[in-house]
């Protein structure tokens, strides 16, 4: 046999590795409970049918399962080596092997539009193969998103940059979004990168950025980095940024590379977790001249970024949720396997048999609540999705005037972003502690996966903006400033099913618990923008708002992930009285999971409502002292 | 380079095969179907000629209408085109197989550039027989090398290795040829996005074969019996231990 085992092991692929997927309940969402297959096959999607949209999940399954998966725990333990003397970076030769499977296969196309080589699928279709890589290894994702980047690049750039787009996708190379600087995290608008126009039309960026992700790697010939700076004279804040693209090798009108730029990598952060992923810190015009161009020739920098951020942040929810449910698939086979104590009942028997530990009641508790929002959320991210559908499809249609369906769609999808990003990333990581708790002391160490997740995913809750920016956004902007126009939308959708009767009478516990919840969470708003109006008059009122965001999010994700684990139980019933066959188990945890939902995590918003309700400005009283 | 690949349409079973009730075909009510290895590494191998020296990989199956989606599956891999030799539902033994093979390749010959390399797996995942490869090769006249794990393209013909009884063989010969091809020989690819919406679109050639019968026939399957694993109970507690030692000596443990 020339096969090595590793050989072997990789083709054999899904039993072996650390990932593992639920390919079964992604396609439940997607055409069980979205119906996406009414919408496949013609326009806008004439391409991807459902039997197409199903290989292709199949596909992607198989690679992420297979190769990609493989390089996820060795990239963290040998991760990649920065070379300060050539500004380099060497990855992990198993990692390179992953991102080469990856990129080879070409699934990016599914994000591009056909002018660009893509196959312009549903957004529900490309978020569900997204997950299926983030979880598997979730650093080869990042490193993969020059084509998005190009796209947006391709969107709003002049023809020379639109060349240099269509260039980048044809010849994979990296990207980057480049804001953060030493002393403008959180705060972009306090950059202090410059911008210098030059007789030739270029710029020559100067500065230093931090915590660029992918800044340098050996895995593509080019990196291009789509850059925040103010030109000279350009007033403060974010206003007064402009968006610059900065290859790492310069390009000639004929795509071929010229010399090196000036951007060079100047440090690689150590880090807890996510090590695959290189963070960078950026030097541009060091010791020589950083030359970028003004993209599409005009100075409106933080909203072209803001192109970038919003499918960001989409991206890390999904890759935090990927991981809870990874995490949780591994808690639940080793809950079934591990045989430990006595069951519950017989536990004065010092002769009674052992039992595995799922049989324990605590166990349980906490692989129901890994499950809910493991299901949960990955409906969420897919909820949200349908939005984005939503919007291709009226874009095709040309219907994107306020007060469209188009419009609503995409306020709605922007009022879920944050949602998604930061429910996604703070109930993922509260959930995978579980998913480590299951395994008892096992959990701490190596030979399982959980502790790297854990590690892994800590960063959601803090890049592409921490959960405090998640939930100002989610109140300030999504709700406030749109004058409530989504959040109704959403609201109204929940109270109609609340109020309805699918399920034939079997989800009434649910119904009355969304019933009461969506009471709740409407009655944190209303307490919030009376807080936010009173400040007009007494501008520390708006503490009180400020001290109940991050409630509302964590609030509104309830809400929302209790309504969809409804949904999917009533789609769940249908499908019983139907005979389900080999599926029952299946379906029969979709009907649990939303009971054990709407019992033991939807009442508790009374109380964060009453907490929100009785706000007071104690805390942002106290004198710093006194914590 | 224009080089033909035979693939087979096979259940693709997991650790317990059932049988139809008429004992005429394995149930497949629960399983998907699949090539063999070998064939996905015969597919692979194809691919890799052509990407090199250019030309053309045509994929060619005997099977019913279903063999398309592996037809399919192999475009999806860098496959130029695809036949469907159609079987009529009727059971094809290897001698009729390769008949149809053969007629296929002089069909093609004599429309256009014909076939230089004809790769096959080794043997069909589901009989394996081992003989349409080298009847085909007889049948068409020419040279014909079996189980190989490598595969050179020379100037004027080819290169091929394997291994046989711990000892390597090489063969070099000219092509036209019949090559059968093992697992292990290169690492097939994953299909791209690109290649599957282009097999998604494809065209597959179908012709209708002539069906004739041949000697060997097949009467019916039967799973045999799996090897039952056994247990003894030596005794119990300190009564087990002079028949744990004498078990121990019979197994030269203890001496």
């Amino acid at each position: 046999m020339h096969h090595t085992l590793s050989e072997l092991l990789f083709r054999m692929g899904a039993a072996m590795g650390h990932y593992k997927s639920n390919l079964r309940d992604i396609e439940f969402n997607l055409f069980e409970v979205l119906r996406r297959q009414d919408l496949l096959g013609q326009e806008p999607y004439p391409e991807v049918d459902e039997e197409t949209a199903r290989g292709i999940l199949d596909e992607v399954n198989r690679l992420a399962t297979g190769p990609i998966a493989e390089s996820f725990a060795d990239a963290d333990r040998n991760p990649p080596v920065f070379d300060p003397d050539t500004a380099s970076v060497r990855m992990p030769e198993g990692f390179k092997k992953s991102f080469a499977a990856f990129m080879d296969a070409e699934w990016f196309r599914l994000d591009l539009p056909a002018e660009l080589g893509g196959i312009a699928a549903p957004r529900t279709l490309a978020w569900s193969v997204a997950e299926l890589i983030l979880g598997a290894n979730p650093a080869v994702w990042m490193y993969s998103g020059g084509p998005d980047f190009a796209q947006v690049l391709w969107a709003i750039g002049t023809p020379d940059q639109q060349r240099f787009a269509q260039q980048a996708i044809d010849r994979k190379w990296g990207s980057t979004m480049v804001l953060t600087e030493p002393e403008a995290g959180s705060d972009v608008g306090a950059g202090r990168t410059r911008a210098i126009e030059q007789p030739d039309g270029t710029w020559h960026i100067e500065g230093v950025k931090r915590f660029i992700t992918s800044a340098e790697h050996d895995m593509a010939e080019n990196i291009f980095h789509l850059v925040l700076a103010r030109p000279e004279g350009a007033g403060p804040g974010t206003k007064g940024l402009s968006m610059f693209l900065v290859p790492k090798y310069l390009v000639g009108p004929d795509g071929e590379l010229g010399e090196r730029n000036g951007a060079r990598v100047t440090g690689v952060e150590h880090k807890m977790g996510l090590k695959a992923s290189t963070t960078c810190e950026l030097t541009f015009g060091g010791d020589r001249p950083a030359v970028g161009s003004l993209i599409g020739g005009v100075h409106d920098g933080i909203r072209q970024m803001f192109l970038i951020i919003e499918h960001a942040r989409m991206m890390v929810g999904t890759k935090a949720i990927a991981t809870l449910s990874t995490g949780y698939l591994n808690a639940l086979e080793y809950a079934r396997e591990r045989v430990q104590g006595a069951d519950m009942t017989q536990m004065a028997d010092k002769t009674a048999p052992r039992v595995t530990i799922i049989h324990h009641p605590d166990v349980r508790r906490m692989l129901m609540m890994q499950k809910a929002y493991a299901e949960g959320m990955r409906a969420l991210v897919l909820y949200t999705a349908s939005w984005q559908d939503a919007v291709q499809i009226a874009k095709a249609e040309g219907r994107t005037e306020p007060g469209t369906t188009g419009d609503l769609a995409a306020r709605v999808n922007d009022l879920l972003l944050p949602v998604v990003k930061g429910v996604g990333s703070e109930r993922a990581y509260e959930l995978l502690t579980l998913s480590l708790q299951t395994y008892g002391g096992s959990g701490f160490i190596q030979d399982f996966p959980v502790e790297q997740y854990i590690r892994d995913a800590k960063i959601d809750s803090l890049y592409e903006g921490t959960t405090a920016i998640q939930g100002m956004d989610l109140f300030f902007r999504k709700t406030l400033r749109d004058q409530g126009v989504a959040l109704g939308a959403v609201l109204s959708e929940i109270r109609e099913f609340a109020g309805g009767d699918a399920g034939n009478g079997r989800l009434k516990t649910e119904r009355a618990a969304l019933t009461a919840a969506v009471a709740d969470v409407e009655a944190i708003v209303g307490a919030m923008s009376g807080y936010a109006l009173s400040s007009l008059e007494q501008p520390a009122e708006v503490y009180k708002a400020g001290l109940n965001s991050t409630r509302l999010l964590m609030a509104l994700g309830d809400l929302l992930i209790g309504w969809l684990l409804a949904r999917q139980a009533e789609v769940a019933i249908r499908a019983l009285d139907d005979g389900a066959g080999r599926d029952e188990a299946f379906y029969q945890g979709k009907l649990a999971t939303a009971r054990f939902f709407a019992e033991t995590v939807l009442p508790r918003l009374a109380v964060e409502r009453q907490i929100a309700e009785t706000t007071t400005l104690d805390l942002m009283d106290l004198p710093e002292e006194a914590f | 380079m224009e080089v033909a690949v035979c693939v087979k349409r096979v259940p693709q079973v997991g650790g317990r095969i059932v049988v139809t009730p008429d004992g005429q075909d394995v149930d497949t009510r629960m399983s998907g179907f699949a090539i063999s290895p070998h064939e996905e590494c015969a597919v692979e191998e194809a691919v890799q000629i052509t990407e090199r020296l250019g030309g053309t990989v045509s994929v060619l199956t005997l099977g019913p209408a279903e063999a398309a989606d592996q037809l399919r599956d192999a475009l999806a891999l860098g496959a130029h085109r695809a036949v469907l030799l159609e079987d009529g539902g009727r059971e094809w033994g290897p001698a009729g197989t390769a008949a149809a093979i053969v007629a296929e390749v002089r069909r093609r010959a004599a429309e256009g550039p014909g076939c230089d390399l004809l790769l096959l797996g080794n043997e069909a995942a589901d009989t394996g027989d081992y003989q349409v490869g080298v009847r085909v090769a007889h049948g068409l006249g020419w040279p014909c090398a079996t189980g190989i794990k490598h595969l050179e393209i020379t100037g004027d013909g080819a290169r091929a290795r394997r291994e046989y009884r711990g000892r390597e063989e090489t063969f070099e010969f000219g092509l036209p040829a019949v090559i059968t091809v093992k697992e292990g020989i290169n690492l097939p690819r994953y299909p791209s996005l690109p290649g599957r919406l282009r097999a998604k679109r494809a065209a597959i050639e179908q012709y209708q074969p002539q069906w004739q019968p041949e000697g060997l026939r097949k009467r019916a399957l039967r799973v045999p019996d799996q090897p039952r694993q056994q247990a003894t109970v030596l005794g119990t507690g300190a009564d087990a231990v002079p028949a744990l030692v004498r078990l121990l000596e019979e197994l030269g443990v203890l001496k």
